[in-house]
């Protein structure tokens, strides 16, 4: 479906060059949800505006390859490369639940991207607009209504057909409940998932929350300073996390109804613009050896498609390395 | 014993700004709230946007009036004391913010925002107190965050500036206000356990403010639920969270991510804060509740002892 | 401050920015230098030159006194850039002031100062000025007095907006709960963090005030004894220049107050494109 090939992305800025994201490799599958955790800094969301061909100007993709079904949507002109991404993916951003226009009725707002698009007509695109919002659970009452008259699962679920009118195989959510509450978000949550089944697409869910990326998702990419740290099933990175940044993430959660005390990842996330040398993880991490240092990235495959991005397990007996 | 924080009958009612607003309608954003937190321990509000649990801890803080009610903080009438007697309690009374980015001001340095409350409150201060308590918090080697500016830093290096000015002039009581919500997740335990260090090796009482029952389960004691201004449930962190009574509670609960995949999350309630009014009959609640009965459509149910320490205002008990 | 740091810094990369600032610059230049520049005394008439064209002698030619128009010219800078600027900041301190003031302590201050502003915005203020510098008489500090007084409501009612956000923010709050007082918030905290629009408002108010000293001139109540291109303008007007086709008369007055505009305009675009909240971090 999306297959990341060596991806590097790099912003200008004032106090130089910063790789924001350096030689990610991943396929991420039909009709599974994707996950991707990580901390401010770690590149989630170069790599969400990346695939969307939305990098601000600073930014650029150094190499790399993003084929989205086979073709390489970095390699194809601009106006293919926009094609493509709007017939394919849509993107449901930070802050989304806030973004409908007040002014406009609900159906006019869903049907807003297929006219921009210029696809079809007015009365056309209201009928597939219709269409969407009642797949979405919306029925014929909503679709008149102004965002204010709609309750806050439904104005969700308007988003969401917005996201969804132009039928495309991909969606990825951007931190879709940050600044949510926790009743809100747990709602959102269930329609995002129901919405997967329904409508049999690929959802790439992105947040620096971990446990609900686990609740969501089929498998799970954690990012730490642009880099991968451990990338594999949701059972893989839950019960046979490799990382000590997965297990600190694990670890560090506060449980409710289980007294056992959570433990801390101690620091800072790290600084992009000034990041150590080899493992990036190294200066928070337990276990780090001066050898991390000089780490490069080389991963270690266990089952299947189970990777574990650390010098730990650099040259074993699955590890491809040198 | 004096309690750190008692609070009687507080009500804040909003009058809503527009032409078209009956005469004699409010927005209550705070109904009838009795709080006691007794010294060196933490207490929290917990309640969705809208639930009033801020402007609780504004009042609390001195920042707004209430528009009834009685708030004592440490002994001293919050709203009916001299001006000596509040300048006092100010010194003792410190807020933490919820937003790192706003709640510095951008043209200060960091020595300066620190050496602020001090200054203010003309306490005498050495130049080793400020390094002091920014190595407290986690801002290492001190000497080189003094002169940077907020948007130099992190988020997170932020709230830490934000906790070392709270507790730079030793403040006996401190109102965390969603102290973490903006953090990384991950960041989350190290901010709480960082909070707490300070809290107990100074005995420093705390009314924590959060969306999060999680959040309020791991920092606190007491958990008070709050919804629509009134408090819909009150006792111990652990007995809350094991057997929560009310409705509302339990959805909190449920909404809480879990490590591990789930199918569908089973979250009992129907709509958002937004779907019942204050103005509605009965039980605030009842339009979202699924237990809803006859009842509760005809009596505003009354916060009552459940149990032994347990306090819980729904018909169902 | 690194902030300021950081402005030259873009400012220097900003071409509207530094076109501006070169103009002004070089007006800077004449004014300051006018008695070295200017090749003969602005004010030594000779009637043998009445109305004199240029020539090799007097470049722009001569006014009816037989004045050197070239040296007038230059002189007339000094005028326009002392009233331009003490005009300007007199506009800015009584707008910021103002703004201050209203945004922060709101209730009846707020009411009463807003409309005053409103009072001074729709008033038609050439007429109102002109009435005002007739009565106080035409000196130069009544003429910068006049303009300061009757422009600064803009400012105040941008600076009130700003202020009414900013005092919201969680970081007065903090200062409020520990017992700041409220001359404190709005100087040190509320102050430093509006002086971003102060800086662009300022070059507008400054052209602003250089275009209606020129005006109040040309119509007669300015202060006529000194020399200023509005009254070069002036004189060329009376002397019927126009008519006569004498452009050397009326033409450069008239493009060195425009151009002079054009550069604290210029600047003010800059400052305020530099000065508008930009992304500094890079998210996620």
């Amino acid at each position: 479906m999306i297959e990341i090939e060596d991806l590097t992305v790099i912003y200008r800025t004032r106090e130089g060059k910063i790789r924001a994201l350096e030689n990610i490799n991943v396929d991420i599958k039909s009709n599974e949800i994707f996950g991707i955790v990580g901390e401010s800094g770690s590149g989630k969301t170069t790599l969400a505006m990346t695939i969307m061909g939305l990098l601000p100007r600073n930014g650029y993709v150094e190499s790399g390859s993003i084929k989205v079904d086979g073709d390489d949507i970095l390699k194809l002109k601009p106006e293919m490369a926009r094609m493509v991404r709007g017939k394919v993916i849509s993107l449901v951003f930070q802050g989304a639940m806030n973004s409908l226009n007040p002014l406009l009725k609900i159906e006019d707002q869903v049907a807003e991207p297929l006219l921009i698009h210029r696809s079809t007509n007015r009365g056309e695109a209201l009928r597939r607009a219709r269409e969407t919002l009642e797949l979405m659970g919306l029925d014929s009452f909503t679709w008149k209504k102004y965002p204010h008259e709609l309750s806050g699962g439904m104005k969700q679920r308007a988003v969401i057909a917005t996201a969804m009118i132009m039928k495309p195989s991909i969606i990825i959510a951007d931190e879709p409940s940050t600044a949510l509450d926790v009743i809100t978000q747990a709602q959102l949550m269930n329609i995002l998932k129901e919405l997967q089944k329904m409508a049999r697409i690929t959802i790439i869910f992105i947040s620096h929350d971990f446990p609900l990326v686990s609740e969501m998702a089929d498998r799970i990419m954690i990012l730490y300073g642009g880099k991968p740290s451990e990338i594999g099933s949701n059972r893989q990175i839950l019960s046979e996390a490799g990382h000590p940044y997965t297990k600190g993430l694990i670890n560090s959660v506060p449980m409710i109804s289980a007294r056992s005390k959570p433990e801390a990842i101690p620091g800072e996330p790290v600084n992009i613009k000034n990041p150590p040398a080899g493992c990036r993880f190294k200066p928070r991490c337990k276990m780090a050896l001066d050898s991390c240092g000089s780490y490069d990235y080389s991963p270690k495959i266990i089952e299947g498609d189970h990777m574990i991005f650390c010098k730990m397990f650099e040259g074993g007996k699955d590890g491809r390395s040198t | 014993m004096v309690e750190a924080l008692s609070v009687k009958g507080l009500k804040k009612y909003y009058k809503p700004r527009g032409r078209f607003v009956s005469k004699g309608s409010f927005v209550k954003a705070v109904d009838g709230v009795d709080l006691s937190i007794p010294e060196a321990s933490i207490h929290s509000v917990v309640g969705e946007t809208g639930s009033g649990k801020s402007t609780i801890g504004r009042v609390v803080a001195g920042l707004i009036e209430p528009t009834s009610g009685e708030v004592f903080v440490q002994g001293t009438d919050v709203f009916n004391s001299s001006k000596k007697e509040m300048r006092d309690l100010r010194k003792k009374v410190q807020i933490i913010f919820q937003d790192p980015y706003s709640s510095l001001n951008p043209r200060f340095t960091v020595m300066r925002i620190i050496e602020e409350p001090l200054k203010l409150n003309k306490i005498p201060f050495k130049s080793d107190q400020i390094t002091e308590i920014l190595r407290k918090v986690g801002l290492t080697p001190p000497e080189d965050f003094l002169n940077r500016y907020p948007h130099e830093l992190s988020g997170g290096q932020r709230q830490r500036v934000a906790i070392a000015r709270s507790f730079v002039i030793d403040p006996t009581f401190v109102v965390a206000d969603e102290p973490v919500s903006m953090l990384d997740a991950s960041m989350r335990v190290s901010f709480l356990d960082l909070i707490a260090g300070i809290q107990r090796e100074r005995k420093i009482s705390m009314m924590l403010i959060s969306h999060d029952i999680s959040i309020a389960y791991y920092l606190s004691s007491r958990i008070n639920v709050l919804y629509l201004g009134k408090i819909v449930e009150a006792g111990d962190g652990e007995e809350i969270v094991n057997g929560p009574l009310h409705p509302y509670t339990k959805a909190l609960i449920q909404s809480v991510p879990k490590l591990g995949k789930i199918e569908k999350k089973s979250v009992d309630i129907k709509g958002n804060i937004m779907t019942s009014s204050s103005e509605i009959t009965g039980c605030k609640f009842r339009e979202r509740c699924i237990f809803a009965i006859d009842i509760c459509r005809k009596k505003e149910p009354e916060l009552v002892e459940a149990k032994p320490n347990r306090l819980v205002a729904c018909h169902l008990y | 401050m690194s902030d300021e740091f950081d402005f030259w810094k873009e400012f220097k990369s900003n071409k509207k920015g530094m076109i501006g600032l070169i103009i002004v610059l070089f007006f800077a230049v004449i004014a300051i230098f006018a008695p070295i520049i200017s090749p003969y005394n602005p004010n030594t008439t000779n009637p043998a030159l009445f109305l004199s064209p240029p020539s090799r002698l007097h470049y722009f030619g001569t006014d009816t006194l037989g004045q050197d128009l070239f040296s007038r010219d230059i002189y007339g800078a000094q005028i326009s850039l002392i009233v331009g600027i003490s005009a300007g900041a007199v506009a800015i301190v009584i707008g910021l002031l103002a703004g201050l003031i209203s945004g922060y302590l709101g209730g009846a201050v707020d009411e009463v100062i807003m409309r005053i502003v409103d009072f001074f915005i729709v008033i038609p203020a050439l007429v109102f000025m002109i009435i005002i510098a007739a009565l106080l008489g035409p000196s130069l500090i009544n003429v910068i007095m006049v303009i300061g007084l009757l422009s600064w409501a803009p400012t105040a009612r941008i600076i009130r907006s700003m202020v009414l956000s900013i005092r919201e923010w969680p970081f007065v709050e903090s200062a409020k709960a520990n017992n700041a007082g409220k001359i404190y918030i709005m100087f040190r905290h509320i102050f430093p963090n509006v002086t971003s629009v102060l800086y662009g408002n300022a070059m507008l108010a400054i052209s602003a005030a250089i275009f209606t000293q020129a005006a109040l001139v040309f119509l007669g109540v300015g202060n006529v004894t000194s020399i200023s291109w509005g009254g070069i303008i002036r004189d060329a007007y009376t002397s019927g220049a126009l008519t006569a086709g004498d452009f050397s008369f009326i033409l450069p007055p008239g493009i060195f107050i425009f151009v002079l505009i054009f550069g604290f305009i210029m600047m003010g675009f800059a400052t305020e494109e530099i000065m508008n909240p930009r992304l500094r971090t890079i998210k996620g």
